[in-house]
């Protein structure tokens, strides 16, 4: 068993401070502050001497940049390499500097298409829907936002705390955290179940909201919009685009 | 009014720190921040209709590495804010609500990307935190990186708060005066376009779901 300084009370601590991680985000060196900050406690534990503790402080104001989500994973590792560094290991600064330049990118990659690019369209699209569909009897309707809450967050909160410990447990092995996160393939699989919940709410929406002719109209808008959105036209120009034609249109008719 | 425009800017101050700066527990979206604001001024079913819309035709909002988009949050915040104040306005019974939520939601939208470019002002100004600490941290000075990170928190939830109580009330201003203007076909035209409105959204979704 090795001696450690850093315990789980610690870890702990880096989680919560882990939400403050792009508190002071720049262009210059983006979450370098905030990982320094998240860091505080851990380095003023690892180096009661003055001198050692403002060198530690130094090192970590370099650029740094990742998934504020998995920038955990890097906290505990960066965590765990520090404290072996100060009793004496062979872990150089150079190397710390290193696995968190080139973990922050992967990491970052990963935890953009990941989270940002399906959990969170998934999830919220999920609400979103329960919300459309259920807009006639307003009782339960206000769940639907919880429950976006809740089902974002299980994953949200399960990566922070998972990364710091893993991160600090496992150290640079913690690629095969990744392997674990077995529920990670599902989500990839999420955008077919998300196109079908958009087009059965598309087609509930037809048939409950519009008569007649109307339908089609409602089809042919839905249509025309997905093709010119796919010319990268913005959500802010479609709208007006919308405001435009109707204004028109009701003129003409 | 004057409470709850403050109430509700000073809330839009906290979501906006979710954005980025604090946590990311996403209670930004406008799919939350929607339904807070309704229940704060008392229309929670208007906060989720306009909370899901906008959700919807923002859903592919992504911030990926350095880029920084058009800030959701305070359009959900100011939008519903100025939607339900002024509903409060209007005679019992107004066929034509839903064009009235499209006038506010149409004036409303750019204010994300103005906010954006507030933001990025901000983040380039966050630099001088940086070199400041530099200079501190070679004097001793540990403290000072706790102190810069709660301040800079400080400006960022300032920077939301006072958008927010400027938008709502600029808002709140001028928004009656146009609301009486507006011709009847522009309004007939209008409420088709806020029938239409959920169809938008959803053709975004279904883009975003496409493009995985």
């Amino acid at each position: 068993m090795r001696n450690r300084i850093i315990n789980k009370l610690d870890l702990y601590r880096l989680f919560w401070r882990s939400f403050c991680l792009q508190a002071v985000w720049n262009f210059e060196r983006m979450q370098n502050l905030g990982f320094l900050y998240i860091l505080a406690p851990v380095l003023n534990k690892l180096y009661p001497e003055r001198e050692k503790r403002i060198q530690s402080y130094g090192r970590h104001l370099e650029f740094f940049n990742t998934h504020p989500y998995f920038a955990n994973v890097l906290v505990g590792i960066v965590a765990r390499m520090e404290e072996e560094m100060a009793k004496g290991g062979e872990v150089k600064p150079e190397e710390i500097s290193a696995v968190k330049m080139s973990m922050g990118g992967a990491f970052g990659g990963i935890g953009d298409s990941l989270f940002w690019g399906a959990w969170r369209p998934f999830t919220a699209l999920i609400a979103c829907v329960l919300v459309i569909i259920y807009s006639k009897k307003w009782e339960g309707a206000w769940l639907a936002p919880l429950i976006f809450l809740f089902l974002y967050n299980f994953l949200h909160f399960h990566t922070r705390i998972q990364g710091v410990m893993e991160g600090y447990e496992r150290k640079t092995k913690v690629v095969g955290l990744l392997k674990k996160m077995y529920y990670l393939r599902t989500i990839w699989s999420s955008h077919i179940i998300g196109l079908a919940l958009v087009l059965l709410t598309v087609l509930v929406l037809m048939f409950r909201d519009w008569q007649a002719i109307e339908r089609l109209y409602f089809l042919a808008f839905f249509l025309s919009i997905v093709l010119l959105n796919r010319w990268r036209i913005s959500s802010a120009k479609l709208l007006y685009l919308l405001v435009g034609i109707s204004c028109v249109g009701a003129y003409i008719f | 009014m004057i409470a709850e425009i403050l109430l509700v800017s000073f809330i839009g101050g906290l979501l906006s720190l979710d954005v980025s700066a604090w946590g990311q527990i996403m209670v930004s979206r406008p799919i939350i921040s929607g339904p807070i604001i309704g229940l704060l001024l008392g229309d929670l079913k208007t906060g989720l209709i306009i909370g899901v819309l906008l959700e919807l035709i923002w859903i592919n909002v992504i911030s990926v590495g350095a880029a920084i988009p058009p800030n959701a949050t305070i359009v959900a915040v100011t939008c519903l804010a100025l939607i339900i104040l002024t509903e409060r306005t209007l005679p019992v019974g107004n066929n034509f609500q839903g064009s009235y939520r499209m006038v506010v939601l149409a004036l409303t939208m750019p204010l994300g990307e103005i906010f954006k470019r507030i933001d990025i002002k901000q983040r380039k100004l966050n630099a001088r935190f940086v070199h400041y600490l530099d200079r501190e941290i070679i004097k001793g000075n540990l403290k000072a990186v706790e102190r810069v990170n709660y301040f800079s928190l400080f400006l960022f939830f300032l920077k939301g708060l006072l958008f927010s109580l400027v938008a709502i009330s600029v808002g709140l201003y001028i928004l009656p005066k146009l609301f009486s203007y507006l011709p009847f076909a522009i309004l007939v035209g209008l409420n088709f376009a806020y029938r239409l409105l959920p169809a938008l959204g959803l053709a975004i979704a279904f883009n975003t779901f496409r493009g995985l």
